[in-house]
């Protein structure tokens, strides 16, 4: 071994052990929510008059909906348009510096015309993905969108709508997930909203795109007909069993996984299977999949609720992914549904043999995570869209209220800290990367870190 | 006794009983008398079971409409055929037995969903009349009928245009019946002659912008000043909480300092009025008290204080003995010192979600859920939950009193409960 070769094997091991860029929605294609950082403070100060632990504040739009990313020293996040200037609602892409918070470039997309296909009231829900030098996202258009990270050039544009067939349903919120040459999102394909009918069944919902040209790899149409009212979640991709498998959620109330290279079909799980049928066998709830699917293990961690039906009944499943075809019926290795856990859009987060989760009311929950038994239940006391962040013993939780708890994330329940000072509270998912932790509110993105 | 007495002392006694009459309607409108949510009934159970339901009945279709009573007769909406066909039910308070129906085919303008259907309105009930309104995007009709289910009148407001479709009821001030109708587009309000349907007055009211917050679901209210004049106020995104001269239409005053969609109706709490705004994502929801009493616009005057913990977005607040109730869509209740806005209680109630909203019955608060619970709350500094009594099946809607009962829509049933 070469002098250099052992110095960059140790400036590697130093990389592995210090801390991580957080480069798409859950840190990694697993989309478990365990960051590598530590050091992270559990009680800081966000307000103009006492800042504490604060090392920058940039500004957003009128309301944020997705999470950052941080890569290569940029921060992305996709927000709207500029609280205090009078234009036009628009989707807005920013990239900030990591260092400082200065805005290096932003992109803008117009509204669509129809509101029924882009509310009004959003700009970028999408959580973007960075690969190398490119930053991939969806914007409030239903376009899968390449840019430059550097500058934000566009690189490739593809608009689902126009090209595949597209009817989104108020809101196009996929998060992209970039493995290998390939990006994967689901497309928002949806039941119109006045009819509640899928006008064209045979556009795409789960899609593979090639990263570099913007080409589909491949596509599946599986949920078709079957959505019951839109599609707005997030792929997770996992190894099981040696096996590479893509699943993403379908707005038919089914998950679906995949074989990431071809689109061949490994399993499928009706997420109603709970509930009792109808007398046309399907089961007459509009119970879908939002939140991604976690993968750790041999086993996918997630969530199902209701979507728009506010924080009514849902429920947290733990499936063996290891199964081929229809596994409903076999693959449940446990559920918590009825008073134990409501109707979720969030990631859970699995470590050491514990699964915490949120749901919609603004319940966080320990369970564990071989048999699904609670093993408690703390109250935010405001809803929760976003997602639990794991960091260094700690969970992070963010209510929609601005209220951020501190977690110890352990059997027995301890709350650490409940931060109080974000005066934009919305429904941020925190993030973790480089010694840093990132807070989302409506109208600003805070950076925090210790002595800052 | 000569002629003259006689008659004398028939009047008193005829203008007695009718006062007698009059003043035993408890329930006409959305929630009670004037919309406070306040009932004046005695001996209501606080704790029952199924098998104490005094009866339980169908209701086909799909409502989330609060019962009226005006005699031996209940008044109810519902929407038939996924929304299409709208009806008004007329049944028989003792038992439920159907006594009349009217039906109309509308338009949908989207599937109805579980939260917001075609029939979310609560009629309006008087000695002669009973009003309601049934509205697609093309037309808002409102109709009035005699208590034989004859329809006396109808008239058309025009177009209705919302994200989440209609649900403001109408209201009866002396002779007219005032229909709200803040929306996405063209916006007013309007008495009618309640005896012609002709229009007395029209209020015209900021339309929304460019996104879909404006249409409001407010039921009005009369607030009765200290100098024994009256104010109309109003919920609504564009005008906050707003007043107007009941009998012209004019505008007294208004808040507009709420940036999301209104929901619930005003409320008056002390020298407050109070209002509320949020959305169904639960982020950014807030409550403002406006002081009473401004004019024009009281946006930077009045605004008392405001809330942004657990406040409801559905359900309206209820004010009772110097303290706000709040039931949050999320199942949190709250008491708060209403002159102040300080918090007395905040406790999370069993899950379930919250449409409903409260009401008060011999000084405790009627909490009913999606889960098919009625929670029985007391009021006061120390949260209490007394009871946790089932309604067979879960509700979006306000229970109805009257008489020594209640009366609730659940999700597909009418049930009674309460008296000998």
């Amino acid at each position: 071994m070469t002098r250099l070769h052992s110095a960059l094997c140790g400036l590697l091991l130093i990389g592995a052990a210090r801390a991580d860029d957080w480069p798409m929605l859950g840190g990694r294609p697993d989309r478990n929510m365990v960051a590598r950082e530590s050091g992270l403070p559990a009680v800081w100060d966000t307000s103009d008059k006492a800042p504490k632990h604060v090392k920058w504040i940039a500004p957003l739009g009128r309301t944020t909906w997705g999470a950052p990313v941080v890569a290569g020293g940029r921060v992305f996040i996709g927000t709207d348009s500029d609280a205090d200037t009078p234009t036009e609602q628009r989707g807005v892409l920013k990239c900030f510096a990591e260092a400082d918070g200065k805005l290096l470039w932003s992109a803008t997309h117009e509204k669509l015309k129809n509101p029924a296909e882009d509310d009004g009231s959003l700009g970028i829900c999408s959580t973007p993905c960075v690969a190398a030098d490119r930053v991939y996202y969806v914007s409030n258009r239903a376009e899968l969108v390449c840019r430059d990270v550097a500058d934000g050039r566009l690189v490739w544009l593809l608009d689902m709508r126009e090209k595949l067939g597209v009817a989104p349903n108020q809101a196009s919120s996929s998060s992209p997930l970039v493995v290998g040459d390939l990006v994967f999102v689901v497309t928002g394909h949806a039941a119109d909203y006045k009819t509640g009918k899928v006008k064209n069944p045979a556009a795409p919902s789960f899609l593979a795109v090639h990263r570099q040209t913007g080409v589909v790899a491949w596509q599946d149409a599986s949920p078709g007909a079957k959505i019951l009212t839109g599609q707005w979640g997030s792929p997770g991709y996992g190894v099981v069993a040696g096996v590479p498998q893509v699943a993403f959620p379908g707005g038919d109330g089914w998950l679906y996984s995949f074989e990431p290279a071809t689109g061949r079909l490994l399993w499928k799980f009706n997420g109603k299977a709970h509930e009792k049928p109808s007398a046309d066998g399907e089961p007459a709830t509009v119970f879908q999949f939002v939140a991604a699917p976690v993968f750790v293990g041999d086993r996918v961690y997630v969530a199902i609720g209701e979507p728009e039906a506010g924080t009514g009944p849902g429920a947290l499943r733990c499936i063996d992914a290891r199964q081929r075809g229809d596994v409903t019926a076999t693959a449940e290795i446990w559920r918590v549904d009825g008073e134990q856990f409501s109707d979720s859009i969030s990631m859970p987060v699995v470590h050491d043999g514990l699964v915490f989760a949120a749901d919609a009311p603004g319940f966080v929950s320990c369970f564990d995570a071989a048999t699904g038994a609670r093993l408690w239940q703390a109250d935010t006391k405001s809803n929760i869209w976003g997602s639990p962040l794991l960091v260094d013993g700690k969970l992070y939780v963010q209510g929609g209220e601005g209220n951020v708890l501190v977690l110890a994330a352990a059997r027995e329940k301890k709350i650490l800290a409940t931060n109080m000072t974000m005066n934009d509270g919305g429904h941020g998912t925190p993030i973790a990367a480089n010694g840093v932790l990132y807070l989302t509110g409506q109208k600003r993105l805070y950076a925090i870190a210790v002595g800052k | 006794m000569n002629t003259l007495s006689r008659a004398a002392l028939l009047a008193f006694f005829a203008h007695t009983l009718l006062a007698g009459s009059a003043g035993a309607q408890e329930w006409t409108r959305f929630r009670g008398p004037n919309g406070t949510g306040h009932s004046p009934a005695k001996g209501v159970p606080v704790t029952w079971s199924e098998g104490d339901f005094r009866w339980r009945v169908p209701i086909a279709g799909s409502s989330h409409s609060q019962p009226v009573i005006w005699g031996d007769k209940l008044f109810l909406l519902t929407a038939l055929d996924a929304g299409k066909e709208r009806v008004l039910l007329c049944l028989d308070k003792r038992d439920g037995k159907e006594l009349w129906r009217q039906s109309y085919v509308l338009p949908t303008h989207r599937p109805g969903s579980k939260n917001s259907g075609y029939a979310n309105t609560s009629a309006v009930v008087d000695a002669q009349r009973v009003v309601a309104v049934f509205v697609s995007e093309q037309h808002q009709w409102v109709r009035a009928y005699d208590h034989a289910g004859k329809e006396l009148w109808a008239r058309d407001l025009g177009p209705f245009k919302s994200q989440h479709g209609h649900g403001a009821s109408p209201m009866i001030f002396e002779n007219t019946v005032i229909v709200p109708n803040d929306q996405d587009a063209e916006s007013f309000v309007v008495a009618l002659d309640l005896k012609t349907g002709a229009e007395v007055w029209r209020s015209a009211r900021n339309p929304g912008r460019s996104t879909n917050i404006a249409a409001a679901y407010c039921t009005p209210v009369i607030h009765r000043r200290a100098d024994g004049s009256e104010e109309l106020l109003f919920t609504s995104q564009s005008h906050g909480v707003s007043s107007l001269n009941p009998r012209t239409g004019a505008l007294n005053w208004e808040s507009p300092v709420f940036d999301k969609r209104m929901v619930a109706s005003p409320i008056v709490a002390g020298d407050l009025a109070i209002g509320s705004c949020g959305s169904g994502a639960g982020t950014g929801n807030y409550l403002s008290a406006i002081k009473l009493g401004g004019s024009g616009n009281v946006a930077k005057t009045h605004v008392a204080y405001t809330l942004r913990r657990a406040t409801p977005y559905v359900p309206t607040p209820l004010y009772h003995d110097g303290r706000l109730y709040l039931i949050s869509d999320g199942g949190i209740a709250s008491a708060i010192e209403a002159a102040t806005g300080k918090e007395i209680w905040s406790e999370r109630l069993p899950r379930a979600e919250f449409f409903a909203s409260p009401v008060l019955i011999e000084g405790k608060l009627y909490v009913p859920s999606t889960a098919g619970d009625m929670f029985v709350l007391a009021t006061g500094d120390t949260f209490n939950v007394i009871a946790r009594n089932p309604l067979g099946e879960g509700t979006h809607s306000t229970a109805c009193v009257d008489g020594g009962r209640l009366y609730v829509k659940t999700f597909t049933h009418l049930v009674c409960i309460g008296g000998k």
